[in-house]
This record gives C-alpha cells, structure tokens and sequence, in this order.
C-alpha cells in the first residue's frame, strides 16, 4: 500500500515537472539565446549555456531600433489606459453592485454578452469613427476605451467584488445621510483595494501586450509602441536570432517583473474570473 | 436616407466621447496628432520654382533602411534650403506596413501631400485620389517622357500615369570572392553575352556548397541535412525568378496580356529549375532553411551562402560589411532577359499645394539631389545617366565602395541593354495575382509539387483577375 | 447569477428620492453604458450597414445589396471557406487540448503536494507574455534545422517535423504554441476543484470507492459549469487568433494559415475593402453565435448546476 501511494506521487509530481519544463523551457531557450553570438547560436548539437555571456546583444538591439521612444510611448498608452480603467470601471461596477436603477439588469445582461463579442466586428467600424474623426494615428483610440468602462471584464469583476462587502457597513452610512458618493469613496475603494490592483495589473498587462490596437492606429513610427518596434525589428532583422531574441526580452521583461510583484493578485483574480460565470 | 442618419449618429457619437476625454485627462500627453508644428522664423524669399512667397508645409511619407532614411532626409534639408518657403513635414514608416498605414491615413482625411508607392498606386489612380503625372508634365518643359527609360514608368491607362520610377533597382547576383577563391573556382563572368548557361551555374554552385564534414553534394556521403555554406540563395520572389522565366522565352502573361503565362512550359522549365537547385541538387536553401539565413549581406559576410541572387539594393549593405565581394550577370537559359524596377512618387488630389508637391517630386527624383543613394543603394532611371560618361562616372565608378569591379558591365549595362518591362507595373492587378502565384509557389519550392502542377492550379485561380498589361 | 437588490434599508421614500436615485444609478453607471453605445452596440450597427456597401474607405459608400455576402458564400473569394477552414480547424485541436491539458494539471495541483504555489506560477507564467514575443520565442523554436523542438526531437531518435513551414504541420504548430499559454484555463479550474466541498468525496470513500470512481462521479460532474465556460472561451478566442498568423507565417505556407481574422485584415487595411470585410466579420460574428447557441442547448445534457437535484 505504502508503495503504491510512493509510485502515484512520484508520477504527479513527474507529470507537473513536465509540464513545468513546457512552460519554462521555451523562457530559457530566449534568454540562452539573447546571450550568444551568430556562431554559437548556430552551433549543432546546440550548446545551453553562453560562453562568453554577451551582453552587447541587448545594447545592439536597442540602438538598431528607437527602443526609448517606443517604451515611453507604450508606457503613456498603459498608464492613462490604467487610471480609465480604474477610474470609470469602479464607479460604473458600484452602480451595478449597489444602486438600483430601471433598466440596469438589462444593461448588465448587454455588458456581459458583449464579452462574447468578437473584436473584430467591431474593429472596422470603430477604426473608421477615430479615422474619420482625425483621430488615427494619435494615442486617443487606444486609450479612450478604457475611459468608457474599459471592458466589461473589469466592470463584472469589480461588481463581484463589491457584492461581497457586507451591505451593514454601507447601509448604516447611508441611513445617516451618506450620499453614493461618499459611501463610494470612503467605504467601498479602501474595502476593494486589492480588487482595484487586480483590475489595474490586468489591464496592464492587456494593454501592454497589445498588437492589434497599436497595428491598426499608430502610422508614424516615432508613435510606434514596443510591440510594434518588434514586428518591424523581425522584417529587418530575420534571422539574426540572437538580436531577435535580446529586443524580445526587453518587451518581455517588464510585463513578467510586473507579474512577479502582483502575482498574488493575478490569481486571485484569475480565480473570480471562472465563478460563477 | 437612413444611411446617412447612421452615420451622422456615429459621428456625434464619436464627439461626445472626445469631449469627455478631453475633460477627463485634461493635459494627456503628447498624443495629438502630428498636426501643428510650424516652425516659423525662416522668412520667406519666394525664389527657386515656387511661386508665392506663402509659408507651406507638406506631408510626405515614405520607408527604407536607417541609411536611406537618412539619405533622404538629407535631401529634403537641401531642397528646403533652396526652397525656404517650403517645409517637408517627412514621415518614415516601416515597408511591411506602409500601404496599411497610408489606407489608414486616406480613409482619415489625412492623406498626405505625396508619397512613395508600390504597385498598388495603381488602383489609387483608378479611383483618382492621385494626380496624373502626364497632366502635371505638359505644363513642365524639364521633364521629358524620353529622357526616361522605356519600361520606367507606372501608367494605370494609355494616357494616365502614377509617375516615372523615382530610382530603379535590378535583380543582380552578388558573392563574396574569399569563397570562390577558396574553392578554386572562377569568378562569375561579368558580360550579359558571356552569362553561365544554366548547367554551368548549378556545377560552380555544387562546388560552393559545403556540408558539416566539408562534402559537396555529389560526393559519396554529403549530407542535405547539415549544409554549411550553400552555393547560392535564390531569393524566391518575383524579382528572382521572372529574369530566368524571360529568359527561357516565358512570360508572366502571355497573347497579349490575355492569358496566365506562367503556367506555360518555357516558365514552368524556369520555375522547375530554381526550384530543383533546392531538392535536387541541394545548393540553395529550401524557405524552411532559408529562415535560418540572414538578410544577403550578412549571409554572404557570414558565409552561410557563396552567391546571392537578390535585388541590387543589397549593394549598400555589402559596400558596409567590408568584405570582398563582387556582382555578375544572371545565369541564363536561352537569351540575357532582366528588367529594371522601383517606385514612384505619387501625389495625392487631396494636397492644397500641387505645385510645391510637384517641385519637390522633381527634385527628389532627378539623381543629382540624391547622388548619394545612387552611388549604392539605387540605380539612375534616365537614360542619359547611362550614355554620358561623364554621368556614369559619378555614379557607377567602380572606386565607388558601392560598386564594385564589374559592376558597369556586370550590372549597369548587363541591365541597361537587356531590359524587357517589370511585371509589376507593367500587369494589371498584379497585387492580386501575384498573391496567388506566391502561394502556389510555396509548394514548389518546399518539392511537394511540380512547378507545371502548382501552377496549372494557380492558373484557375487567377483567370478572373487578368486583366491585360499596361506598358508591353 | 445571483440576485442584485439596492440596499435594504431606506430613508423615509419619497418621489422625488427615489428619482434622484434612478439619475444617480445611471450617472455613476454611466461611462460603462455610454461605452456600451460608442464602442460595441453603435459600431455593430454601423458595421451590418457597412456590408451591403462598397466601401474603400476613403471613397462614399454605395448600397449593393447582399453582393458582399454572395461573394463570400459563391466561393468568387477564392479565400473565404479556405480561412473559415484553417480557422475551424485550429479551435478543433486547441480548444480541446488545451481544456484537457489544462484540466490535468489542475487536478494534479489540487493534491496536497509540496511546491504548489510554485508549480501554480510556473505554468501561468507563459499566459503573461506580449503575444509579439511569444510569436518571436516560438518561431525560433520551432526553426526546423536549428530549433530546440526538432534538437530535442531527434535527441530521442523521432524524426523533426516542419512546423510552421509545412502546409500540414503549421495549424496543429500553432495549436501546440496555443497549449503553452493555457495557464490562466488552468487556475480557473483548480479554483473550481477547491471549491469542491470534501463532504461529496468523503461519502465516497465511505462506501469504499476508487479514485477514478471520485473523478468520474465527483469531480468531473462538479466541474462541468467551469468546462462549460471554459470550452465557450476557448472557442471565442480560437475564432479570433490573428498576431500569430500576422508575425510568424503571413498566412502561409500556401494560405494553410489564413486565419479568419488574419483574412479580415487584409480585406480591410491592405485591399481597402472595409464593405465586404465588415460582412467577413458579421459572418464570423454569427457563426460564433451560432456555435456558443449549440454548446449552450447541449449543456443542458452535460452540465450539471448545483440545486438541479432538487427540482
């Protein structure tokens, strides 16, 4: 008996490690590479660890293409995507937590579904409004979504979150006079914190990695973001593995250092995510 | 009726939203718009060309490596200069993007004032949102449509054109000699009439390719899998390809422009035989293997591949690898065939300012404002750059680190005297119909298909797409 | 969906009250119903109206009726039913590898075993990486002379294979890229298995039941809600893959990756054909309704809702 259960435990855990090796193996294999030069990347059967380390790749890489420029650009486009984000969806989810309003399951029903909605159907026309309103090719189509709810992943997920305070805390302000705004501010944001830090890491990492948005709205490369300057480097660059893979890891870094300080929050995130959908 | 309603809702729509953005991030940033930087403390002179002494800016977007961006912003510092009433307002962006992004630009209002352009300006000037350059020439005596070379120009009718080539380039076979030494073989011939016949340039590329244990592959024991150093990579587009398919007497559409030629047996042979020198005699590197080969300068540098044959734009990267490297004549099958190709300056109907547009067309075009590039990167397109010694001389030197020895023969005139029309803007709809060559093609090159097969298919596919040839 | 009521208790109610709370519901509510109108609900509108007209974008639109549509459906788009196709077939093979990939190691996690919170980091990791530089990491991996997949292939004596480069090869490469970035799939599930309540398991191993017995009679009918949602997820996105097929194959070998929205893009930012590419979209948007409709009618047979046994 004591056997079998050894022999089942050793299997998990073999599994588990394989699966570890899945997924981290292809993240060793880019940094190994982003650290080698043209020779010993080529070099068969293939060598795991750099000799020397170079270093030079990431400084030739980031010189080749305005690396700086992308980053600050992709930086502004997260940031004031965020605070949208934060902003617009926390008080749109507390109407939809707290308040009752005619019409507002229905809307709700609306905002859930339209998370099944394909981007794409809605990409043409949108991408003619901005256009139309000589809009393309700035920043503003990019960010002013998360100005208008950001999402309706967000909205459910912070309505979850609100709907799980106790109604006593807000319920004896109210009595007293509170108004919406100020049990808003005062009681539900300070409970929610952590709710809030989910939705901002999430919609950090949704905008950060963006291609599509930036692919169809940024025209003058000096407004390209990083994902963006990748594509390009990959037209310019095919091959040159070593250097491909440097300029990767530098687009790659800070969404795993972001991950890696609020990871606690990704997965309790993640978690709502799937109850009670 | 309820259409426009649609649309005018939408608009207000879209308002709202800006507004409340604009209250609700106040100082965003910097992300308006390119518009309003007028740099305004030059005062005007009004002299060189433009008329009116007015301040005038134009959007120009064009793309290119970081050297012609740079050549080309210089440019346009010299003929601000000389026209300093006239700012350029120049936008580089990246060729994988550029007809996306001018779409973009176009649907927008934002067209700019001119452009670089590919073959799909064409349908630009089918649904008139370009100027026609034969319009704008007839009242300008210092362009002539002689002075140009025959197949150089981009007409989307008999009499409407989307301009002359604004630099040409030509298919060319580059290599790096070290390696030909090394393997104690003769150089390419550099004379179109001396070309290596087809047989001759598979032998000498079979002594060039060179597995992992140094084999060449007709040796007992060589190795397809492990090529170190391939003879030669074909680059497997179009531009490779078609010299060998005129060569052989084929064409890309034939009777007239009527009917798909490729799927003839004079282009099928051709086609077959590039494709054979990847999976019959292992020389030149499938597109699987290709992906592991960097761009021809730094593959030949590399010595990945021995000889590379690729557009003529490759010689400004070469001339900067310092390496010793040499151009010759494309093999051939029958007679020399080959063609100049390149862009064109279009100029969009939507500018305020034509006039100054098409000053600055005309000098960014005329060779002499750009000398720079044609000493490396592009080739002259009027004739007189290749008759008059003393023009040549300034451009095709062979001192020049661009251009190396041979190449006026090897090259210039090689090209020069053999010129048939580029399919790209001599086919109409070729944007279209190439796509679907280029992906019956795949199957040729990868061996899963022969070059009569795939073709035979691609040609049910393409019929409704013929529509004839613009130039020949 | 639980029920939502307003708070409870209530100053003394008057009309006027209870109008200035309607007004304060839709103001706060507001950007996400405006959001709503501008991005989702208007564009939709605009973009049916779009695919009964030529539009190049940049000329006026002309109505032509359903010939966009009949283009599509007549085969004339000598790529609609190949990209449909490409398309189909990748959700056939990720979709339920990746629920079945993710769903193992989920339950696996869900035993007491050391290094949890590590093992849990490791596989969601790959799920946070810009879509650009997973196509990069892949594409490199998956070279066929000098990637480690074929290196590791031939180091147990298989044979390599030409991923992305072969026309047969290229989707199921691309699905097996998909498997690497399940990881969110998978905490969903394992937040699934702990809420599980151990009273269900206990009654099991009461009356002497196997392992298995718990994980078909327990575990899997008490999951099939999370299955569900994550089998409707997996279809949406796999709908919708476009970086990959844009950055590592443009489609090819031979169209063998046309994706539909890969397809979509090109209709619209490259041939400048925004008419007939909202019509692309509408098609795609109903055959995802279409499909989301059938997985929801079947659920009724498979998916078993807590308070079912009840009635």
């Amino acid at each position: 008996m004591r056997t079998k259960a050894w022999v089942e435990k050793g299997l998990v855990y073999l599994v588990l490690m394989a699966g570890g090796l899945f997924s981290l193996l292809p993240l060793i294999w880019l940094i190994r590479s982003s650290l080698m030069d043209m020779g010993q990347i080529f070099e068969l059967p293939p060598i795991w660890i750099p000799n020397p380390f170079r270093f030079s790749n990431f400084s030739e890489a980031l010189t080749i293409l305005p690396f700086g420029r992308y980053f600050i650009n992709t930086t502004v486009i997260v940031i004031f995507s965020m605070i949208g984000v934060l902003v617009t969806c926390s008080i749109s989810a507390y109407s939809f937590a707290r308040m009752s309003w005619r019409g507002r399951d229905l809307i709700f029903g609306l905002l859930l579904s339209s998370m099944m909605l394909p981007y794409a159907v809605t990409l043409i026309p949108t991408f003619i409004g901005w256009s139309k309103l000589g809009l393309t090719n700035s920043f503003i189509p990019l960010i002013a979504p998360a100005w208008f709810g950001g999402g309706a992943f967000n909205i459910f997920l912070l309505r979850q979150f609100y709907l799980s305070i106790p109604r006593d805390l807000d319920e004896a302000a109210y009595v007293d006079g509170a108004s919406h705004g100020r049990i808003f501010i005062s009681i539900i944001i300070p409970l929610t914190r952590p709710a809030l830090v989910v939705v901002g890491l999430f919609t950090f990492l949704a905008s950060w990695n963006d291609f599509l948005g930036p692919l169809v709205y940024l025209n003058d490369e000096s407004k390209y973001t990083l994902a963006l300057g990748l594509q390009q480097f990959k037209g310019m660059y095919a091959a040159e593995w070593h250097l491909m893979m440097a300029a990767a890891t530098v687009v790659l870094a800070p969404a795993i250092i972001v991950f890696f300080i609020g990871q606690r929050y990704f997965i309790e995130g993640i978690t709502l995510t799937g109850i009670k959908a | 009726m309820s259409r426009h309603t649609g649309r005018t809702k939408l608009m207000v729509l879209f308002l709202m939203i800006i507004a409340l953005l604009v209250t609700a991030c106040g100082n965003g940033g910097n992300q308006t718009g390119t518009a309003n930087s007028d740099s305004g403390n030059n005062p005007a002179t009004g002299e060189a060309g433009t008329a009116t002494g007015e301040k005038v800016k134009l959007k120009f977007t064009f793309w290119g490596s970081p050297q012609e961006k740079k050549a080309v912003e210089d440019a346009i510092k010299a003929f601000e200069a000389k026209n300093p009433n006239v700012t350029i307002d120049s936008i580089h962006i990246p060729g994988t993007d550029f007809l996306q992004k001018l779409n973009a630009m176009i649907a927008g209002n934002e067209a700019p004032d001119l452009s670089y352009s590919a073959a799909w300006k064409l349908k630009m000037g089918e649904e008139g949102l370009i100027y026609n350059f034969f319009d704008l020439m007839k009242d300008d005596p210092s362009i002539k449509k002689e002075d140009y070379l025959q197949y150089a120009w981009w007409n989307w009718d008999t009499d409407k054109s989307a301009g002359p080539y604004q630099a040409s380039v030509v298919p060319s076979l580059m290599y790096n000699a070290d390696l030909f030494k090394e393997a104690g073989v003769e150089l390419p011939p550099t004379k179109a009439e001396e070309a290596w016949q087809w047989d001759e340039f598979v032998e000498t590329a079979k002594k060039l390719t060179l597995d992992r244990n140094g084999k060449h592959p007709d040796d007992p024991g060589f190795d397809p899998k492990n090529i170190k150093q391939y003879g030669v990579k074909y680059s497997l587009s179009w531009l490779s390809y078609m010299p060998l398919v005129l060569s052989n007497g084929g064409d890309y559409l034939i009777g007239d422009g009527k009917e798909f030629g490729l799927s003839k047996p004079e282009a099928t042979e051709a086609i077959q035989k590039i494709a054979d020198l990847i999976n019959v005699h292992h020389v030149a590197p499938s597109p699987v293997q290709a992906s592991s080969i960097p761009a021809p300068a730094t593959a030949l540098q590399s010595r990945k591949v021995a000889m590379v044959i690729d557009g003529s734009w490759n010689h400004l990267d070469l001339s900067k690898a310092k390496i010793n490297w040499g151009v010759g004549v494309l093999p051939v099958l029958k007679d020399y065939k080959t063609f100049f190709l390149g862009g064109s300056l279009i100029i969009f109907k939507s500018t305020k300012h034509p006039k100054e547009a098409w000053e600055f067309s005309k000098f960014l075009t005329d060779p002499q404002n750009v000398l720079e590039l044609h000493q490396g990167l592009w080739m002259p397109q009027l004739k007189q750059w290749y008759e008059d010694p003393k023009l040549v001389d300034s451009w095709a030197n062979e001192e020049l680190p661009g251009r190396p020895a041979g190449f006026q023969d090897a090259v210039m005139r090689s090209t020069y005297e053999h010129a048939e029309p580029s399919p790209e803007n001599n086919i109409r709809n070729f944007v279209e119909i190439d796509a679907a060559v280029t992906a019956g093609l795949d199957q040729v090159w990868l061996g899963t298909k022969t070059a009569a097969e795939a073709m035979k298919e691609v040609e049910a596919k393409v019929k409704p797409l013929i529509q004839g040839t613009y130039l020949k | 969906m639980e029920p939502v009521s307003s708070l409870g208790v209530q100053r003394p109610k008057t009309k006027r009250n209870s109008y200035r709370n309607e007004l304060y519901g839709i103001l706060f509510a507001l950007p996400a119903i405006l959001g709503l109108v501008i991005f989702t609900l208007g564009p939709m509108i605009y973009s049916l109206y779009m695919s009964f007209t030529d539009y190049s974008g940049s000329n006026s639109p002309s109505f032509i009726g359903l010939d966009n549509y009949t283009r599509m459906f007549s085969g004339e788009d000598q790529y609609f039913y190949k990209a449909l196709g490409v398309t189909l077939y990748f959700v056939v093979l990720s979709v339920p590898t990746g629920i079945i990939y993710s769903f193992l190691l989920a339950i696996l996690l869900n035993r007491n075993i050391k290094g949890k919170a590590i093992f849990r980091t490791v596989f969601y990791l790959p799920s946070i990486v810009p879509i650009i530089a997973i196509s990069f990491i892949w594409l490199w991996l998956l070279n066929p002379d000098l990637g480690l997949a074929n290196e590791l292939l031939r180091a147990i004596g298989l044979p390599g294979s030409q991923w992305i480069f072969g026309e047969k090869s290229v989707v199921p490469s691309l699905a097996l890229m998909n498997l690497w970035t399940t990881g969110g799939t998978m905490i969903i599930f394992l937040a699934g298995l702990q809420d599980i309540p151990r009273s269900l398991y206990e009654a099991i191993e009461i009356d002497g039941g196997s392992k298995l017995n718990k994980l078909r009679n327990i575990t899997i009918p008490m999951m099939t809600p999370t299955i569900f949602f994550n089998l409707i997820m997996g279809i949406i996105n796999g709908f919708q893959v476009f970086s990959q097929a844009y950055v590592m194959t443009n489609g090819g070998p031979n169209n063998a990756s046309l994706f539909y929205v890969f397809y979509l893009y090109r209709e619209a930012f490259q041939f400048s054909r925004m008419g007939s590419a909202s019509a692309i979209a509408w098609v795609l948007f109903i055959i995802i309704m279409l499909l989301t409709y059938t997985v929801f009618k079947t659920s009724r047979k498979w998916v078993y809702y807590e308070g079912d046994e009840a009635r």
